[in-house]
């Protein structure tokens, strides 16, 4: 049957030669990376059906359930938190009467690097990106009213994860909700922070030392954590392209699952609390390929290179966010177009959970409109387009197979190369994965300002703007309100407790021991994010960037 | 040769605006200084001034806008330094404006391509020149 | 904004930073004038240091640990960086590891171009060299570009050149080709985690025994800053010897020379760079190079 088709396929490409001279084709027909994107795909360019495969069984390149989204629709998961604990949790119990099914918190800046709000490098920070936590009395606000058995909640923190859970386990129990009956994930992927996200405190080792407790503490306390969210969204962000994200984001889980290991987990269990979070673009089957080749691959790695038995270890289950950094500040709401593609694209792709970007975050925190247009664009994927109806849509489609194919051997000879120079910390430490995504992050903006690649409103189609849009202010008198609070707790709480729970603090992070346990004792005592980060920084110094441009 | 400071104040770690204009002003033909993340304005001032820049961008993408870039103002105006700063980042058009004001040359939202910031830049010294 | 060479020298004098910036601006822009400004201050010997070595080797990660472990002095850091040869700009990010020097009141660190100079410095380092000897301080630490073989040149200008090796690189044999083994005065291994650094030391220190010489080796972590201490103290104790046993005053007595060298090469590429002709023999285009030469 091949022969024929090559053979029809051969006479209709020099069919199309001959008309192409006389209407030439014109636009830009490469991939993302740079590649020559054919004129057709046809069962040619498909290789063989057991790397298709069926959803829920090996590789896996359809989709991790049988059922998809005929048994369940994926998690609608807006990204939220802004100023002080109150109003976000105002926003939370918004959310949740508005149908949303889990919480997702974002933090502030300085408690996602572990100063205080009272810290001078806090200044014009607190509560901005994100709702601000200095100790365990804002926690308590926060989940007002929320209880945890009923919620689950992905919390996006990386450096001080492990001070964030504890706090985390510390309301569970003033609720009498038991560690062991927590959900949620944490985001805990430090080596992305390193890569493009720059939220680190310490060096990589320790770093991973603290992740490694981590991994331990949630396997024996608490089995229906999540304990890391492996991240490509940020990478991506930073300017990688498709392939670039899988490849570092999947070298990224590599090192994960050996730091598990290290810790005396069994990689058939700890699988299946790893969890994975990538970006959605603009270009729609690219990216519904890439979510199907970062699956495939991932089955592939648990099962050849770590040996992994269980079916539910080797699958890949991802959060989509859309893309920040693909929406425009010009026309804003063309954004919800984008979205909408974007957030299309990681449905098609088999995402677990999503979110979806609000239209006017290219001008400044998403309003509650906005946010509320951002979950219906979702709901309206879910309930009216249709493409819920069946598993895996365009699996067989002849493009789709063949980029998804093409995805998974350019990103397998990123990590060959990764292997090959000892490892993601060393490929970090030594700049080679930096420098490669800066490299793309500048041909990607060489390409629209010589615009090989049109980015509408932008360089093409412009109109001249006015009036200035309502956007979220943060209320400037909020970071002194914080400092207030902080200063108010700190004298109304047994301080020599607190001194006590960090010299213990100090003394076990000198050692080898596991760091969950003294520092949930110290979060319990009011010690705040502050000053938890500051004992560890005193035993493991601080990380400075490298020098790539 | 213009020589310029790329600073990047407050604690997001957001360097991918930074680095871009950073190297697409080289390939203008500048000199570009960059201070890396994480600047607090004291470090963005005292090096803006011991490198002798003629120019000064600040790059800002967590909202703290209305407190660092006015504080590096004021360093610098305490310093007797005249160094004409731009701003670029996610900066809400009525707080543009009020930067403005404050002094800061241009402020530049996403979408910005670099060849406007480059003929801006060129386009100042020739001026201030004449 | 102009200010006057007087204005400049008052300053520099009650030590303002601003007016120094400026000096070290005039030393790019016209070495003339910064000679003559340099010439009306006062001057103190202070230990210029070259650091070298490969790119990433932790160049100025080493010079970071050095500010950080001498608070009672006054450093000064000379980092240079490559000039693109298409478009002349560049990209300056060796401060990147030391911006918590900054504000140090004692530290003044100021980044160049190497503008198309040879040897892997800037074409004013002489000049920019002598201009911080006015800025009373105590030791200048120059970091070169670090390519190699071009690198041998910061030997012309430094009292004491430290060369830093690191494991992973396989670079000590790239070092040893290009001739750099020879101008180092000091070697630095950094790294100092890493196991192999250890054999390499001990490799280093064979081919020093082998070669009849007496240089240290030392090793260092450039991020923790272990080590750093006895880098220091092997520095202290080489300029103090140095200064006893006369090499100080014979290096600085060939620095004058390199200086007038580089001075008048400086020159000559400006006059080269300013003719333009229309002649396609060579032999007619140089007569007419070296008469413009020789006019000015």
């Amino acid at each position: 049957m091949d022969e024929s088709i090559k053979k029809s396929y051969e006479a209709w490409e020099k069919q199309t030669e001959s008309l192409i001279k006389k209407y030439p084709e014109e636009g830009n027909f490469k991939t993302t990376w740079s590649d020559e994107v054919k004129r057709l795909y046809t069962p040619l360019d498909v290789g063989d059906y057991s790397q298709i495969g069926f959803p829920g069984e090996f590789p896996y390149t359809r989709g991790v359930q049988n059922t998809m989204y005929r048994g369940k629709l994926w998690t609608m998961r807006q990204y939220a938190g802004f100023g002080t604990a109150e109003e976000s949790n105002k926003r939370y119990k918004y959310l949740l009467e508005q149908g949303q099914s889990g919480l997702s918190i974002a933090f502030d800046l300085p408690t996602q690097i572990g100063y205080d709000s009272d810290d001078p490098h806090s200044l014009g920070e607190v509560g901005k990106v994100g709702v601000a936590i200095d100790s365990l009395a804002d926690m308590e606000i926060l989940f007002d009213g929320i209880p945890l058995d009923k919620v689950s909640t992905s919390m996006t923190i990386n450096a001080t994860a492990s001070i964030l859970l504890a706090m985390y386990i510390a309301v569970g129990e003033k609720q009498g909700v038991k560690r062991d009956k927590l959900r949620g994930t944490i985001q805990n992927d430090i080596l992305k922070e390193y890569i493009a996200r720059g939220t680190y405190i310490y060096p990589p080792k320790p770093s991973m030392r603290i992740i490694n407790n981590i991994f331990e503490f949630c396997s024996k306390e608490m089995p229906l954590w999540n304990t890391i969210s492996v991240s490509g969204y940020h990478i991506r962000e930073a300017g990688a392209n498709a392939v670039q994200e899988v490849a570092f984001t999947i070298a990224d889980g590599i090192e994960y699952v050996k730091t598990a290991m290290e810790a005396g987990l069994d990689p058939n269990v700890f699988g299946k609390r790893l969890s994975f979070f990538f970006a959605s673009h603009n270009n729609l089957l690219e990216e519904v390929a890439k979510f199907r080749a970062a699956r495939r691959m991932w089955a592939k790695i648990m099962k050849e290179r770590f040996n992994v038995k269980d079916p539910d270890a080797l699958k890949l289950r991802f959060h989509t966010q859309t893309s920040g950094s693909t929406l425009t500040a010009q026309q804003p709401e063309n954004n919800i177009i984008r979205v909408t593609i974007q957030a299309l694209a990681a449905v098609l792709g088999g995402t677990q959970s999503l979110h979806t970007n609000s239209m006017d975050e290219a001008l400044s925190l998403p309003t509650e409109d906005s946010v509320r247009i951002a979950l219906r664009t979702q709901q309206i994927i879910a309930y009216e387009s249709g493409v819920t109806k069946t598993v895996d849509p365009l699996g067989g489609s002849y493009y789709v197979e063949a980029l998804t194919d093409e995805i998974e051997k350019k990103a397998f000879e990123y990590i060959k190369h990764i292997d090959e120079i000892g490892g993601m910390i060393n490929a970090i430490e030594s700049g080679y994965v930096q420098q490669e995504i800066s490299n793309s992050a500048y041909e990607y903006q060489k390409a629209i300002e010589s615009k090989d690649q049109i980015i509408v409103g932008v360089n093409e189609f412009v109109i001249e703007e006015k009036n200035p849009r309502k956007t979220l202010k943060i209320d400037d008198a909020l970071e002194i309100k914080q400092i207030e609070k902080l200063r108010e707790m700190k004298s109304k709480r047994d301080n020599k407790a607190v001194k006590e729970k960090l010299d213990n603090l100090e003394r076990s992070a000198k050692t080898s021991e596991n760091l969950m346990y003294p520092i949930i004792d110290a979060v319990k005592v009011y010690a705040t994010v502050g000053e938890i980060s500051n004992t560890l920084r005193k035993v493991f110094g601080e990380y400075k960037e490298s020098v790539i441009f | 040769m213009i020589k310029v400071l790329i600073s990047k104040p407050g604690l997001d770690g957001h360097d991918r605006g930074a680095k871009v204009i950073a190297r697409a002003l080289r390939d203008a033909g500048m000199e570009v200084i960059y201070t890396g993340i994480r600047q607090t304005p004291e470090q963005i001032v005292q090096t803006a001034i011991d490198e002798d820049v003629d120019i000064l961008g600040v790059s800002i993408l967590s909202g703290a806008h209305m407190k660092l870039v006015p504080k590096i103002l004021e360093l610098l105006k305490e310093k007797g330094s005249k160094i004409p700063v731009f701003v670029g980042g996610i900066i809400p058009e009525d707080d543009a404006i009020e930067l403005k004001k404050l002094g800061v040359i241009e402020v530049y939202g996403p979408g910005t391509p670099t060849s406007e910031i480059i003929d801006k830049i060129k386009g100042y010294f020739e001026n201030a020149n004449i | 904004m102009q200010i006057s060479e007087s204005q400049i020298i008052n300053g520099i004098s009650s030590k303002d930073r601003k007016s120094f910036a400026k000096l070290l601006s005039i030393c790019e822009s016209d070495p003339v004038a910064a000679n003559r400004i340099i010439s009306r201050l006062q001057r103190k010997d202070a230990h210029v240091v070259g650091i070298t070595g490969s790119p990433g080797v932790g160049k100025s990660s080493i010079i970071n640990a050095i500010l950080s472990k001498s608070s009672n002095r006054r450093v000064g850091v000379i980092a240079v960086d490559p000039s693109s040869p298409f478009s002349g700009g560049a990209l300056l990010g060796d401060r990147i590891r030391m911006q918590s020097h900054a504000t140090d009141q004692n530290v003044f660190i100021r980044s160049f171009a190497s503008r198309g100079a040879l040897g892997g410095l800037s074409p004013s380092i002489f000049e920019v060299c002598d201009a911080f000897e006015t800025f009373d301080m105590d030791m200048v630490l120059i970091e070169t570009v670090g390519v190699g073989q071009s690198d041998t040149e910061v030997a012309n200008i430094a009292d004491t050149v430290v060369l830093l090796l690191s494991p992973d690189g396989g670079d000590e044999i790239q070092m040893m080709k290009a001739g750099i083994m020879e101008i180092a005065d000091i070697f630095v291994v950094n790294k100092s985690d890493n196991p192999a650094s250890i054999s390499l030391k001990t490799k280093l220190e064979g081919i020093i025994k082998f070669g009849g010489k007496d240089i240290p080796v030392i090793l260092a972590n450039s991020i923790t800053g272990d080590g750093v201490e006895d880098l220091i103290k092997a520095l202290d104790s080489r300029f103090e010897r140095i200064k006893a046993d006369g090499t100080f005053a014979t290096k600085r007595k060939k620095r004058v020379f390199f200086h007038a060298q580089s001075f008048l090469r400086r020159k000559i590429d400006t006059i080269m760079q300013s003719i333009h002709s229309e002649e396609t023999d060579i032999e007619k285009i140089e007569k007419e190079l070296m008469k413009k030469l020789c006019s000015k």
